[in-house]
């Protein structure tokens, strides 16, 4: 999952930075209006965290400029600006979600989590897959009514499979959307990772639940 | 302390005014009455004299009064008539049966002439004669060839009862007062009655301002068609004043708000650099570079804080503010050394262009904030390596100050300079809030700018710079 966080103040843009990757999330970060638009119209994002009052463009002039652009991509202002109209504003300019500061960091991440279900039609943090649930709260995982270990890259790997279940997925997307510092290009860390997990999630007989598209990618589904 | 009421006022007043034209109107028209009646009067008393004056005749050789004879007859025993004529070549005189005894006042003038007088009548009543200075009527065939009338002068005065005009006036008199007495009771209710009734819309209108709640100040009061014009134009005016005081109400609210804004931006910093801090356990120095992180941005706080603070206290300060005279310019080089250092790494140098005459009276220390915020801006945000230019000037009984510097970012200023005089406006937020910059200062200086009876304006040129100018009464123009 990738996210963007467009925050002018340093100790508070770090901080969130910092608490996004250590749950997994493929973060970029700028304090810059201008820079940020130029992000979110060049990248995919599933979350962006955006702040208000920022140089050059203002978040509410960015948020516009988005949907004017018709992009969908879930937008979670975070605002010290708190009134009835100034959460009015932010919401009808776009927004998906308003955070007002200072804000906890668990908050931050409930709410970063709901906007990735959001984004891909699911209601529950929990994501089932025939007999395989994915917790995407408490991030494990359970097939057949037990609980698999899984490493955190295996985890997102998973997740990033489960939240789009039953759709191919390329393994530059994947790549895209779970490493922090991805440059473009093709690796076979998918594969190896792909490996790992069918190897935990296939035991005792059961059936695949990942399927390899040749040329294309993989899938997460029942059969 | 009792106030003064005006409708007291208006109805003592009035009532007073009333009186005193009535008495005066009263006192007028009675006395033309009176006057008129004793014209009348006058007219009957010559007319019927100068009938009895030819009663007074000359006949062989002597005076001779016929009027007498006329009186003595039996038939005219009950005439009142009081006459009495003086020979004032004899010093005798004769009188008409109703004197008895008694003689007349007389009063007389010249030849001929009528002069009318009030007196006392023997019986004790008043009464008012005519006198008059005559000669007897003198016919020649009635042997009086030697009889010369001016040798023979006579006083003829007629006297005539006036309590029937006496009764007449004193009643003329009372109703006079009567009338006059019921106008002004009748006039002091009437203005009674209209006062109350029309400041029974003005007490209505002061209970529909008292029932107002806090929440309603800002909107004008609705003006009630029945409201005297007069009271309008105060509540227009009180309309006026509110909008004033809703303007300030909401520059306030806006500034708390800003301060709301200001305040939680570096205090979310603070919580979240802890709250991820403590997130997982970490290396001793992993943690003392978080608090590192917390403690700048603590400071941010305190910093704007402690200018809240002064800000706060400045809105206090109109009342502890020192006059004394001093020179800006001697005022402006101690400022501008505490920013010899900075300006220096900054690669800018100072052009003083000082005109050697700006006495000023003033408060010192709140002029040299205001000098202190100036210079440090220009100093902070000057483009590197350029000229920061400071100019003092006094021309028509006003000292101006100006501080010019190059910006390298001039199109961020923006079109309406005013708003360098906001409350927390920032050209560059994260950058500005970084650098120490808390916003308020500008806005500081246009207060104490104001409290100091001056003025501060902002201007940019097309040559990238921008300048603050200020300025103040010099010391011989203080008051103006």
């Amino acid at each position: 999952m990738r996210i963007l966080v467009l925050e002018d103040y340093p100790p508070l843009r770090s901080s969130i930075v910092e608490c996004l990757t250590e749950e997994g999330y493929a973060v970029d970060s700028t304090d810059s209006g201008d820079e940020g638009l130029w992000f979110i119209r060049n990248h995919d994002y599933n979350v962006v965290l955006l702040d208000i009052m920022v140089p050059e463009v203002n978040g509410l002039e960015i948020l516009k400029k988005l949907r004017g652009d018709g992009n969908p991509v879930s937008v979670i202002v975070i605002s010290a600006l708190d009134t009835v109209n100034q959460r009015i504003e932010g919401l009808e300019s776009g927004a998906d979600d308003y955070l007002v500061k200072p804000f906890s960091l668990d908050e931050m991440l409930a709410r970063v989590r709901v906007q990735i279900r959001r984004g891909h039609a699911k209601k529950s943090p929990l994501i089932t897959v025939g007999d395989l649930i994915i917790d995407t709260t408490k991030k494990s995982v359970q097939r057949a009514g037990k609980t698999i270990d899984l490493t955190r890259n295996e985890y997102l790997l998973l997740e990033c499979l489960a939240f789009r279940n039953g759709e191919v997925l390329s393994r530059e997307e994947i790549v895209r959307q779970i490493y922090q510092d991805y440059e473009g290009g093709t690796s076979n860390v998918v594969d190896v990772y792909i490996g790992y997990l069918r190897k935990k999630l296939h035991t005792e007989g059961l059936p695949d639940v990942i399927h390899t598209k040749r040329g294309h990618g993989y899938l997460l589904s029942e059969s | 302390m009792k106030r003064p009421s005006i409708r007291d006022r208006l109805l003592a007043w009035t009532t007073f005014v009333i009186t005193l034209i009535m008495a005066v109107a009263g006192t007028i028209l009675y006395y033309s009455v009176k006057k008129s009646l004793y014209s009348q009067h006058d007219l009957l008393l010559n007319e019927a004299a100068t009938l009895i004056l030819i009663g007074v005749k000359a006949r062989d050789g002597e005076v001779y009064h016929e009027w007498k004879t006329s009186l003595d007859s039996p038939s005219q025993k009950s005439n009142k008539s009081m006459i009495q004529v003086w020979d004032l070549k004899t010093g005798e005189s004769v009188k008409s049966p109703s004197l008895g005894e008694e003689n007349l006042e007389r009063k007389y003038g010249e030849l001929n002439e009528r002069v009318f007088y009030n007196l006392t009548l023997p019986n004790g009543v008043t009464g008012r004669a005519v006198g008059i200075l005559t000669h007897p009527v003198m016919k020649e065939m009635d042997g009086n060839e030697d009889f010369i009338p001016e040798n023979h002068p006579q006083i003829f005065v007629w006297a005539d009862n006036t309590e029937e005009l006496r009764d007449v006036l004193i009643k003329t008199k009372r109703a006079f007062v009567a009338a006059g007495v019921a106008v002004v009771l009748l006039s002091t209710a009437a203005i009674w009655l209209i006062i109350y009734f029309s400041s029974l819309a003005v007490q209505s209108f002061g209970s529909d301002l008292l029932s107002r709640r806090g929440t309603e100040i800002g909107e004008p009061i609705p003006i009630p068609s029945h409201l005297p014009s007069e009271v309008v134009e105060i509540a227009k005016k009180f309309n006026a004043l509110l909008e004033r005081i809703d303007h300030f109400r909401k520059k306030d609210q806006s500034f708390f708000l800003n301060v709301a804004h200001e305040v939680r931006t570096p205090l979310s910093g603070v919580k979240a650099v802890i709250e991820q801090a403590l997130r997982r356990p970490r290396t001793v120095e992993d943690y003392q570079q978080r608090l590192s992180e917390a403690l700048d941005a603590t400071e941010n706080l305190v910093r704007l804080i402690n200018r809240l603070m002064e800000f706060g206290k400045l809105r206090n300060a109109r009342e502890s503010m020192v006059q004394s005279t001093l020179n800006l310019e001697f005022l402006l080089e101690t400022v501008l050394e505490n920013f010899c250092r900075k300006a220096s790494e900054n690669g800018l140098q100072f052009d003083l262009n000082f005109c050697g005459n700006t006495e000023l009276n003033t408060d010192e220390e709140l002029l040299r904030i205001v000098a202190n915020n100036l210079v440090e801006n220009a100093v902070n945000y000057g483009s590197p390596n350029t000229v920061l230019m400071l100019k003092t000037s006094n021309a028509e009984g006003m000292i101006e100050f100006e501080i010019r510097n190059e910006l390298s970012n001039m199109e961020r200023i923006p079109e309406n300079l005013d708003v360098f005089f906001d409350p927390f406006y920032r050209g560059d937020e994260a950058r500005d809030l970084m650098n120490k910059n808390i916003g308020i200062g500008l806005s500081f200086c246009k207060e104490v700018m104001i409290m100091l009876g001056g003025e501060i304006t902002a201007t940019k040129s097309s040559d990238y710079s921008l300048s603050f100018t200020i300025r103040l009464p010099a010391k011989d123009h203080a008051g103006d």
